[in-house]
């Protein structure tokens, strides 16, 4: 054995008694080698004064207060519930969140408003509520209140919209018997006009011309407003059309009759004829009339108030079209 | 109280089921010899009482963890070697660390206030053995104190190290040589004192 596996071996030993085999081995060593013994005289002396090192009491108190500090971690927020809702971050966010969302809601609503309003806004369809608001159409027919806007529309239009107001005797006879009439059939056909004194107001997605089951389903691009008028205003067009023979309705009913055409009796049993009024943007004057003609026959067309008025003059205001619809020709 | 009679994996498995009284057993069980061991580590008192009530702070945290694999003094004291470590990083200590001896209890105190001058002498020695080993690495201070001065066997002081058993051997014979440098200078004195 060496000095320095002898060194490694003692310092492993130290502390413990030096017997048995491999002790005598050591011991023989140490008793030939100067130097080891010295060594391991000096190791066993290290290893005696760490070992005599005072054991320090601790702090009084020191239970006291680790156990107070615990209690306190205990009762304290984790890490993610600090994180997560301190006031200091919670009370900023929530107030940005609802301006933000504040914001969001005006910028939407905007839109939306934009979105609806119709390419050429008309007196009519500000005057007139539309068709969600089937209570006050009702309620203004029952009272005939004009409403304001009315009173800023184009001499035109307040002609029109005097002659409906204020019909003749043996019209409002009839305009009080059409009302209801009006409201039900409004109600049935979502997407036909709904009356309101003696107007009514299309919107984008109306079945045009107005009356999805004489004239297909076809959609406008542009706003249409059909009206009812009981009295002859002056219109601005004048188109004779016939039904086409395969779209030929069925017999309409006794109270479509009376409301929305005036039939000329042609004998007994003869289809009637009907008088339908539209309200066009002067511009989209040849769409309509394409439109219609995809549906019926174009007999005649007859601008009648229009070839006395200047052009910029109509430019200002729909124009008033009066489309009589004849029968099939078919038998 | 009745609790002190129940051992340490049994207390364990009670605060792990959320019972704090049993943690406060363990706590007065095991803090002479955490103080102590950090103590030696950092040679500053206070610091020393700070950093064990952190340590008992981070293993009541981190009891959860504890699977019962080693023995909980030896799960303790890793935790306080490590938070000792730091601390004694942190603070630079082999700079301005100090041995205070006032009011240390030391051996034979009771029956040498006879003797002031072998009192004196032996506070000396034991602040030229704190001084080695603050002079030392935290690693050889620490296999030194835990097997000298904690008396612990080899396997646990291997555990408490986190290095095999033939490493915690080759590194404590290289620790005692390294105090030994240290202290061979001092040892006539240190022979006288005792």
């Amino acid at each position: 054995m060496n000095c320095e596996e002898t060194e490694l071996q003692l310092s492993n030993l130290l502390g413990q008694p030096l017997d048995g085999e491999r002790s005598t081995t050591l011991r023989e060593h140490l008793a030939a080698c100067p130097r080891c013994r010295e060594e391991f005289a000096a190791l066993s002396e290290c290893r005696r004064l760490v070992a005599g090192l005072s054991i320090v009491d601790p702090p009084v108190g020191l239970v006291t207060r680790v156990m107070a500090e615990l209690h306190e971690e205990l009762r304290r927020p984790s890490f993610w519930q600090r994180w997560l809702m301190p006031v200091r971050f919670k009370v900023p966010l929530q107030a940005t969140a609802l301006v933000l969302i504040g914001v969001l809601s005006v910028y939407l609503y905007q839109k939306e408003e934009t979105k609806n309003r119709p390419s050429t806004p008309s007196t009519a369809e500000k005057a007139v509520p539309r068709n969600g608001d089937k209570e006050a159409a009702r309620s203004e027919l029952a009272l005939g209140n004009q409403s304001p806007d009315v009173a800023q529309a184009t001499p035109h239009e307040r002609a029109l919209a005097k002659i409906d107001k204020a019909p003749s005797a043996p019209a409002k006879l009839f305009e009080a018997g059409k009302t209801e009439n009006r409201l039900a059939e409004t109600e049935k056909f979502k997407s036909a006009p709904i009356p309101a004194q003696g107007v009514t107001t299309s919107q984008e997605g109306f079945a045009f011309p107005g009356d999805a089951r004489r004239f297909g389903t076809g959609t406008a691009p542009f706003a249409i407003e059909r009206f009812f008028s009981t009295s002859e205003p002056i219109p601005d067009y004048e188109l004779v059309v016939r039904q086409r023979p395969a779209q030929r309705i069925e017999q309409a009913t006794p109270g479509e009759t009376g409301k929305q055409a005036e039939s000329t009796s042609q004998g007994g049993g003869a289809p009637p004829v009907e008088i339908l009024w539209y309200r066009v943007p002067f511009d989209r004057y040849e769409q309509f009339k394409k439109e219609l003609v995809a549906h019926v026959i174009l007999e005649s067309e007859i601008p009648v108030a229009v070839k006395e008025k200047e052009a910029s003059f109509i430019a200002d205001r729909p124009l008033a079209i009066k489309v009589t619809v004849l029968p099939s020709a078919e038998k | 109280m009745l609790l002190e009679g129940i051992g340490d994996a049994e207390c364990v498995k009670r605060v792990q089921q959320g019972d704090t009284d049993s943690f406060e057993i363990l706590v007065r069980r095991h803090q002479k010899t955490t103080f102590n061991l950090v103590y030696r580590l950092l040679g500053d008192y206070d610091e020393a009482a700070e950093v064990t009530q952190e340590v008992f702070l981070s293993a009541f945290k981190s009891i959860q963890q504890f699977r019962g694999d080693a023995i909980f003094s030896t799960w303790l004291y890793r935790i306080a070697f490590n938070q000792a470590s730091t601390r004694r990083k942190s603070m630079q200590l082999a700079q301005r660390r100090h041995v205070p001896l006032e009011g240390m209890e030391l051996p034979g105190d009771g029956e040498g206030s006879a003797n002031p001058e072998k009192i004196a002498e032996q506070r000396e020695a034991q602040q030229r053995v704190q001084q080695a080993l603050d002079s030392l690495h935290k690693d050889d201070a620490a296999i030194i104190l835990l097997r000298d001065l904690h008396d612990l066997p080899y396997e646990e002081v291997a555990q408490i190290l986190g290095i095999p058993l033939g490493t915690a051997k080759s590194r404590l014979h290289r620790a005692r040589r390294a105090l030994k440098e240290l202290l061979a200078p001092h040892f006539s004195l240190t022979r006288k004192a005792s």
